[in-house]
């Protein structure tokens, strides 16, 4: 069992240590991200068991590609593309696109401001918006999913997405706009 | 105090089959053969795309001396059937599998992609005019048993 005190130990430390032979610390890792790819995994499938499932070839992917990872970048980033690529696979395989399994909650309920960025970004996004995410297209769910839910920098985004920076920003924006468009058709209020 | 945290379902399964070796890493070796191969292949397309252009840009000089030159008033269609289509093609595939190759394997995807598209062509291009006053679209179409740039005389 991998103790706490490891917990302190950034990503590359820890690979460096599987790299070297300490195989029981990819523990570590999977403990680190599991309950985040979890979620992005079942933001783009939107199928617990199969995100699930997909996370644990992830984890496994990483695994056997290892040697591959170069220290110096982020391992987030890293980890998070090789989940986006196995999530592509299998949305291309099944295509097929069940409603959001997060229902928690009716459109009525939802009252917004879209007025600021700032409520739609701390209020707005974060609390209501699941719902409406469910329905948008993959291409500007994942990237609210990774800028609003996982708090990733532009640059971790364009690392994940294979996309320029300049990309990152532009599709946030226009998922925003799709987003808004969404949630009214959700029945969501705004102002 | 002794607090073990839960292991997930998920982190059972990782570690029972790295540990019992069901899962392995992949060898160095593994990562240095795809970066040659990427490479190997990037240069490859980078000379089949280079010389598709130098046959083109071969034509074109020809076509354009030879105009007021001999005095001849060819037909556009003319023109148009004797222009090598296949070099022209065999450019465009080559240069798209370039611009994939370079952002597939060589992680140039921050640049977007009208701005690689654009340097891709200009370098091929370049190349491409610059070989076309060497020896190699002749010396190819010597050898070629069909002909390679129809109906282009000698430069001299």
């Amino acid at each position: 069992m991998v103790n706490t005190e490891s917990d302190n130990l950034s990503d590359s430390h820890i690979v460096s240590s599987i790299l070297e032979g300490d195989i029981d610390k990819y523990a570590l890792i999977v403990e680190r991200y599991e309950a985040k790819l979890l979620r992005y995994a079942n933001f783009l499938i939107k199928d617990y068991d199969m995100a699930s499932d997909l996370v644990q070839e992830t984890f496994i992917k990483a695994y056997t590609n290892l040697r591959g990872f170069d220290l110096n970048k982020a391992f987030s980033s890293w980890v998070y593309r090789i989940l986006h690529n196995e999530a592509m696979n299998v949305i291309k395989r099944n295509k097929k696109s069940p409603s959001f399994s997060d229902r928690g909650m009716t459109g009525d309920e939802i009252f917004v401001k879209f007025s600021t960025d700032k409520t739609i970004d701390k209020n707005f996004l974060k609390d209501n918006v699941k719902k409406c995410l469910g329905d948008m297209s993959i291409k500007y769910r994942e990237v609210i999913m990774l800028y609003y839910f996982d708090h990733l920098k532009y640059d971790e985004i364009s690392d994940i997405l294979h996309i320029p920076t300049s990309t990152v920003g532009i599709r946030i924006k226009r998922a925003k706009v799709e987003l808004k468009k969404v949630c009214e058709n959700h029945g969501v209020k705004h102002e | 105090m002794n607090s073990k945290k839960p292991i997930s379902p998920i982190e059972e399964n990782v570690m029972s089959r790295i540990k019992t070796g069901k899962v392995k890493m992949h060898p160095k070796i593994y990562y240095s053969l795809v970066s040659l191969l990427s490479v190997m292949a990037i240069i490859l397309m980078g000379v089949v795309s280079a010389y598709a252009m130098s046959v083109v840009t071969f034509w074109l000089r020809i076509q354009a001396a030879q105009g007021p030159a001999y005095g001849a008033k060819r037909n556009l269609a003319n023109l148009v059937d004797v222009f090598p289509w296949w070099a022209l093609l065999l450019g465009a595939v080559s240069l798209i599998a370039i611009v994939y190759l370079i952002r597939k394997f060589r992680g140039l995807y921050k640049i977007k992609l009208t701005y690689l598209i654009l340097i891709v062509v200009m370098i091929s291009a370049i190349i491409g005019f610059a070989l076309s006053y060497s020896s190699l679209p002749s010396t190819f179409n010597r050898r070629a048993p069909a002909c390679v740039v129809c109906n282009i005389p000698k430069m001299k």
